[in-house]
């Protein structure tokens, strides 16, 4: 398949520090792509470099075989802002009309209304609008050309359960369609719930791991088990050790392990199941690499 | 052309639903004019510098909130570093932030024009006023 995104040895840096280092990578169109990292990975730095809005220091970075940030390059890209913040005064038809001006082929508006759960809020401003009803104008802003390839920077960021799935419905149309999705995020396990096929997991401007979403679920994918057992009770499972009276581990394979624990210890009580924290999760994923 | 018009357009709407920029912009010029222009106008010469001098006051006040503040408050918006990333280049919105200018800034001199028709007791008055432009390089202004 066709490589739409180049990425060689790219570097950045702010007054002495370095954001990105060297960091190379290619996407194939059709791909769905998350940029995963926690809080000042560098993730938005290099989003910024590809959409043309940033210069690498180093390295050359191209977006369908032209410099990042040309017109030839933009003409096909749709992209939405981390902060969602509009003019106050304008209504999201507006908007709309006015990023689909830029391009030769635009969505109709009406589509992306109601893709986007935005009929009530169409003709209103923005200006009284929540943060997830601006968030919700600002995924249908990056589709309002019809791109072949999309930057989401933190996509879901303030949004309920309802719009999260309706953005995951819309996304999943995009690429059947052939569309090639980019998208950043801190949390791991939210990206699990997105549509995407790979993921790219980049720590202090370095990646460190890059993979099919299957691979990264089962490296890092981990959560934490809690629960208490009566005192005279031994814990099964040596992976488990005691902490306050609870019996704690960090588990990949969830499902069997707590039936396995259900149904061995009858008094098995106060279970809870938590996400793993991305930092813990790549410190992990650091220490497998490093046996 | 498009491109132009949809910047044209959003710009335009924004500033006309901004009263906080069009009331003293496009307002204040003619409002003052009436306070302290129109006194002067029984003489066709200091009548007319007064007019113009409102005149350039409103084009200035405009041009000054346009391309001044208003350029270097909108770099700074997550809304206009997301409309860099639109294919195109900046020549469009600038483009259409000097047609808003000069609408708002016309808009303004036609209201000190029209204060200044208003607001004359002489009916001959305006037509002085509209004179100053042509014959004031020949004619510099005196204060009496």
């Amino acid at each position: 398949m066709e490589t739409i995104i180049n990425l060689s040895a790219i570097s950045k840096k702010f007054a002495n520090r370095s954001v990105l280092k060297g960091i190379s990578f290619s996407v194939k169109r059709g791909e769905s792509l998350a940029l995963l990292g926690p809080n000042g990975a560098g993730k938005s730095t290099l989003l910024s470099i590809l959409q043309g809005l940033r210069r690498a220091n180093e390295g050359n970075a191209d977006v369908f075989g032209h410099k990042t940030g040309s017109s030839a390059a933009m003409a096909k890209v749709g992209v939405t802002p981390q902060d969602a913040d509009f003019p106050p005064q304008m209504t999201p038809r507006e908007l709309l009309g006015f990023a689909g001006a830029h391009f030769s082929d635009p969505e109709h508006v009406g589509s992306l209304v109601t893709a986007f759960g935005l009929e009530k809020l169409v003709d209103r401003r923005t200006g009284g609008f929540s943060g997830g009803e601006r968030r919700r104008v600002a995924l249908a802003l990056a589709f309002a050309g019809r791109p072949e390839l999309v930057f989401l920077d933190e996509p879901t960021t303030g949004l309920d359960t309802g719009s999260q799935a309706m953005f995951n419905r819309y996304a999943s149309m995009f690429i059947a369609n052939g569309g090639t999705l980019i998208l950043t995020s801190h949390n791991l396990h939210e990206v699990f719930e997105y549509v995407c096929d790979r993921i790219v997991m980049i720590d202090d401007g370095e990646i460190v791991a890059d993979g099919p979403i299957s691979a990264i679920r089962d490296a890092v994918g981990a959560r934490q088990i809690r629960f208490r057992l009566d005192d005279s009770s031994q814990c099964p499972d040596e992976r488990f050790q005691r902490d306050n009276g609870y019996w704690c581990g960090v588990i990949s394979d969830v499902e069997p392990t707590l039936r396995r624990i259900l149904h061995d210890n009858q008094s098995a009580s106060n279970l809870t199941v938590e996400n793993l924290p991305l930092d813990e999760a790549i410190a992990l994923h650091r220490a497998a690499d490093a046996h | 052309m498009k491109q132009v018009l949809a910047h044209f357009v959003l710009q335009a709407r924004v500033l006309l639903r901004l009263p906080g920029y069009w009331v003293p912009a496009v307002i204040f010029p003619a409002m003052l004019f009436s306070f302290f222009g129109v006194s002067s106008a029984g003489d066709p010469q200091r009548s007319a510098f007064a007019m113009a001098s409102f005149c350039i006051y409103a084009i200035a006040g405009v041009a000054f909130y346009q391309f001044g503040a208003g350029i270097a408050q909108e770099r700074e918006t997550p809304f206009d570093v997301w409309s860099r990333t639109l294919p195109g280049s900046r020549l469009p919105s600038l483009i259409a932030k000097i047609a808003t200018a000069s609408l708002f800034g016309l808009a303004a001199v036609g209201m000190v024009i029209a204060a200044a028709f208003a607001f004359s007791s002489q009916p001959s008055t305006l037509p002085n006023y509209c004179s100053w432009p042509a014959c004031a390089p020949s004619r510099p202004y005196q204060p009496r």
